[in-house]
């Protein structure tokens, strides 16, 4: 959905992104992590096309970005971490003219600004000024005027800044839902808890370089032994150590095993099997039931976030290394 | 309808304006008939026609630009610029939508002046004058907006020096248009006019293909200038094309061909000096410039390329056949308009290009002022400290022209004295090694394999 290749991009006597080269799949929701000043914000403006850059070139959903930014802009929604609101006109104004400023018909923004209204809460303030909202109400509006034209792809940029409790869960509830819809999200953020919730992939940047990218759910790191490419890692934990260990896994692939909390004697085993095979999955859980396996615990592997950009951040920077490594 | 445009009307045309507009107008006619007892209409007829100008050029001018200053100081300009809308439909939205305030009081007094001027029996005057001005106000407003585009950097609000900047040139466009209305009407009425490229016009229609040719002018800046904002690719084809344009609409009011010459010559070096002030993230521009020369991306080299050395080669352009026409060189005596036309060329590249150096500091100071400075230090200090010894030239070599000691002295001497061609080239010499140093100052130090400005 989203390609980059290339992108090197200076400011005076600086250089922010040094040949950045990345695919993001569709329908994925990538947090985009690092340091300050690393890069993210300008990887996400050059995505967008607001931002040009030295070399490279980006695009989305097929359409160059550099070349055609206006076409290119139907197809995605982004916010800023310095966003503002027109603060004279009403929240409906507001959604009604990003709208129709992305092509929309009247009669057709007019039914979004409504629909948009209704999935971010925000109904009931459609008549007030913008002014007079509070920062959550605020965020809501931008991120309604981001994603009014259903974009395929939403950039955002440090969205849970400033943001209460209540409003970053409510947030993480609609990134969840936009994702369900087959939107493909970026999120920007300083903020690893939260994007552990609802993010599938990582995108770390450092100095300007990607030190990781992948999918969450390897066990990058567990034992030193990682997922292989389209394979998916299932973590089991077991009561008891298994009676027959080769009959009991025969036909599936034994990543890492090791001893569970210490002063238990469970076990915690990582098994690999083909990606989205939902049978597989459900035979291997009973091929361990029928071997006499006590299953404590039965679920897709995953890596926090914040270990993987523990990790990201001592891993050595080699962009090729990792782009080829990840993305096959 | 544009929405763009629909967003401007709802915030400028609110139903208490509506309303307040034509009653001020109102209590000011009726003042005018109260204080005027004896020829009401002739005053109601002027005073509307000054409101016109005054309101379309001023009041238009002003809120046409913080169109656009607004979305900068309320942080919107990136969403517009992640909008569909393309640059023309952004540009007109804005050119009608800003002003529309100012141009319903315009067209309510235009009404006023049409009225007064059917009664008064001079309806096509009053029909021209108002033409004109309307045509002029727009085309004003295009120019203006174009210029805050190209001068506009994202990143930075409009701060309260815009502001200042804005209300003194508010002011004197006050001056300028009040004037401009009020002997317009005198100016249509004698048998002035002129010839333009041979052709001998009335001054209404001189005055008519101006205005006209100035909307079209201005529209086509304002669209190339949102192009640039709104990222959309652009080569500098529309600058050469306006700038081109706009010589051969002044030029042709000039009778001789040396004159024409030297004229459009003298306008580009103008334009070239406009060009280069404001232009904005000049750093990241020379720099992403330069990278695609040395690469060979030559598209991306055109779409970075600066306005002001397009302005300055068309100048030269004009120059060299001017040049051989006249047979003057260097060597030739002074009276030869050749080498000064030459030198005055090379005298706006040192100034664009120590504007240039000083753009290319990481400082927050401004490069205009510094230039200003220099520029100063150069011409006016130096030659006044050197003047006695008769090196002036050396320091501002358009001296050479005017030192009679320097011609006496050297009978076989150069038409600028040699002292003031050796000057010149001291200067840009100094000026390249300067503007090499910026650029391997703004190049990053991990850039060094594949840039040649990388220490």
């Amino acid at each position: 959905m989203i390609e980059v290749q290339d992108l090197i991009v200076d400011y005076p006597g600086h250089r922010a992104l040094r040949g950045v080269s990345l695919q993001i799949e569709a329908g994925t929701v990538t947090a985009l992590v690092g340091p300050n000043g690393a890069g993210k914000s300008t990887l996400l403006r050059c995505i967008t096309g607001l931002e040009a850059p030295l070399s490279g070139s980006t695009r989305v959903a097929g359409i160059d970005v550099q070349q055609a930014p206006r076409r290119a802009h139907q197809c995605m929604g982004y916010l800023s971490d310095f966003f503002g609101l027109y603060e004279t006109l009403s929240v409906a104004q507001c959604l009604q003219y990003a709208a129709e400023s992305q092509g929309l018909s009247r009669q057709a923004a007019t039914a979004r600004v409504h629909a948009v209204a209704e999935q971010l809460a925000l109904t009931a303030k459609l008549g007030h000024a913008t002014r007079n909202l509070s920062r959550g109400q605020r965020q809501r509006v931008a991120i309604g005027q981001a994603i009014i034209h259903e974009p395929q792809v939403l950039l955002l940029d440090e969205p849970a800044s400033g943001l209460d409790p209540e409003a970053r869960s409510s947030l993480s509830t609609l990134f969840r839902q936009l994702q369900a819809q087959g939107m493909t999200l970026v999120v920007s953020s300083h903020i690893l808890s939260e994007l552990d919730e609802y993010c599938s992939h990582i995108l770390s940047i450092r100095e300007g370089r990607i030190t990781s990218h992948g999918p969450l759910n390897a066990v990058a790191g567990a034992g030193g032994i990682g997922a292989l490419p389209s394979e998916l890692v299932m973590q089991l934990e077991l009561a008891a150590p298994l009676a027959q260990p080769e009959l009991a896994l025969a036909g599936y692939r034994l990543v890492d095993m090791r001893a569970g909390r210490e002063g238990s004697a469970s076990h915690i085993l990582w098994i690999g099997m083909p990606a989205h095979d939902t049978a597989a999955r459900v035979q291997l859980l009973q091929q361990l039931v029928a071997h006499g396996a006590q299953v404590l615990g039965y679920q897709e592997a995953r890596t926090s976030l914040q270990e993987r950009y523990q990790q990201s951040l001592e891993a050595p920077v080699d962009p090729q290394a990792l782009f080829a490594k990840e993305w096959p | 309808m544009n929405p763009e445009f629909r967003r401007q009307l709802s915030l400028e045309l609110s139903p208490a304006r509506v309303v307040l507009m034509p009653a001020i107008l109102l209590m000011l006619a009726i003042c005018v008939f109260v204080i005027e007892g004896k020829q009401p209409l002739v005053y109601l007829h002027k005073g509307a026609m000054t409101l016109v100008g005054l309101l379309a050029a001023c009041v238009g001018t002003f809120t046409a630009l913080s169109s656009i200053n607004d979305e900068l100081n309320e942080r919107t300009w990136d969403q517009q610029r992640m909008s569909a809308m393309g640059p023309w439909r952004m540009a007109w939205g804005k050119l009608l939508g800003g002003p529309s305030y100012a141009w319903y009081g315009a067209l309510l007094c235009t009404a006023a002046a049409l009225l007064c001027g059917f009664w008064l029996g001079e309806l096509a005057e009053t029909v021209l004058v108002l033409v004109l001005t309307i045509v002029g106000a727009c085309a004003l407003h295009c120019a203006m907006m174009a210029s805050r585009l190209y001068s506009m950097d994202p990143n930075k609000p409009a701060t309260s020096r815009n502001v200042w900047v804005l209300v003194v040139l508010v002011f004197l466009l006050l001056q300028l248009v009040s004037s401009l209305v009020v002997g317009l009407d005198s100016l249509l009425g004698g048998d002035g006019g002129g010839a333009w490229w041979g052709l001998h016009l009335g001054s209404g229609a001189l005055l008519l293909i101006f205005a006209a040719a100035s909307l079209l002018l201005g529209l086509l800046a304002l669209w190339r200038a949102m192009s640039m904002q709104l990222s959309v690719p652009t080569t500098p084809w529309a600058w050469a094309l306006g700038n081109a344009a706009g010589c051969l609409l002044l030029v042709g009011l000039v009778p001789s061909g040396t004159g024409r010459a030297l004229t459009g010559m003298l306008l580009l070096a103008l334009v070239t000096y406009y060009a280069a002030a404001l232009e904005s993230q000049v750093a990241q521009r020379w720099r992403a410039l330069l990278y695609s020369a040395q690469h060979g991306q030559w598209r991306r080299f055109w779409q970075n390329m600066p306005l002001w050395p397009i302005s300055w080669c068309m100048a030269f352009a004009v120059l060299l056949p001017a040049y051989l026409l006249w047979n003057a060189d260097p060597l030739s005596n002074r009276s030869q308009l050749g080498p000064l036309a030459f030198m005055v060329l090379l005298h706006v590249l040192r100034d664009c290009g120590i504007y240039l150096v000083f753009s290319l500091r990481k400082s927050s100071r401004s490069p205009l002022g510094m230039t200003l400075l220099v520029v100063f230090v150069l011409s006016a200090l130096l030659p006044a400290m050197f003047w006695s010894l008769g090196l002036a030239p050396l320091f501002e070599p358009l001296f050479g022209a005017f030192d009679p000691r320097l011609s006496s002295n050297f009978q076989h001497a150069p038409a600028l004295g040699w002292l003031a061609w050796s000057g010149m080239l001291v200067q840009l010499a100094v000026l390249a090694v300067a503007l090499v140093w910026r650029l391997k100052a703004i190049t990053p130090r991990s850039a060094a394999k594949d840039d040649i400005f990388a220490l």
